[in-house]
């Protein structure tokens, strides 16, 4: 949409003439006619008093409609990316701190009540060096996490960049 | 982040007490199974026990050192 058209659609929303907007932005109706018709271009200081007029930036009147929405679908993006990063990271971090926390929870348990560590053990089918699967399930929570956390924090270093 | 990177750290501190613990304890374990109960696998397996926690605890600080220069750079 190029400023002519978007002249006219703001004077059609407030529902003026252009008798009433020449009188408001203090010019001629003839120079509202033309600059709806195209023939010729406000100024630049009439621009800024058009644009506080209708409430709406300088940008909008100057830029075509396919020039702004790039930038609005990029923040877009940026914000998903954002939140996607966030909820990675919090992902990692609950990964990591539950995998030792479950290492903690069975070295203490292996020390102080050593035959409910066996148990813990014999309950698993899958064996790795006499021990349960329990310790490897613990491993790969940890380093599960730990690579989800240092990605999400690499990725926000380059978007820094 | 300051408060995860403590949080990391002392988990870390923690993984390294408990391997500490859990080791010893197993070593100990072996030498009275290979004395009295004719264990045949020699006591040092025990060692083996410490690799969880060796991984856990290089995560774990790995991930303190990452928040702690995030929350700086903040």
């Amino acid at each position: 949409m190029e400023l002519s058209e978007k002249l006219y659609t703001l004077r059609r929303k407030k529902g003026l003439s252009q008798e009433q907007l020449a009188q408001s932005l203090g010019v001629s109706r003839q120079a509202i006619s033309k600059w709806e018709s195209g023939q010729s271009l406000p100024e630049s200081s009439t621009l800024v008093v058009i644009s506080e007029y209708f409430n709406v930036s300088l940008d909008y009147l100057l830029k075509s409609k396919e020039s702004l929405e790039p930038k609005v679908q990029n923040t877009n993006d940026v914000k998903i990316e954002k939140s996607k990063d966030k909820s990675k990271t919090l992902l990692g971090v609950v990964l990591s701190v539950l995998g030792s926390a479950c290492l903690i929870i069975w070295g203490l348990i292996s020390i102080l009540n050593h035959e409910a560590a066996n148990r813990l053990s014999d309950s698993s089918t899958i064996h790795i060096d006499g021990n349960g699967i329990f310790l490897f399930f613990c491993v790969v929570a940890i380093i599960a996490g730990a690579i989800l956390i240092l990605k999400s924090v690499k990725n926000n270093q380059g978007d820094l960049k | 982040m300051k408060k995860l990177s403590i949080a990391f750290t002392i988990l870390s501190v923690l993984l390294s007490d408990i391997m500490c613990a859990v080791v010893a304890y197993n070593y100990r374990d072996m030498l009275c199974g290979i004395k009295h109960s004719g264990y045949s696998a020699p006591a040092g397996t025990a060692l083996l026990l410490a690799i969880p926690f060796i991984i856990g605890i290089i995560a774990c600080i790995s991930c303190g050192i990452v928040f702690y220069k995030k929350a700086e750079k903040k």
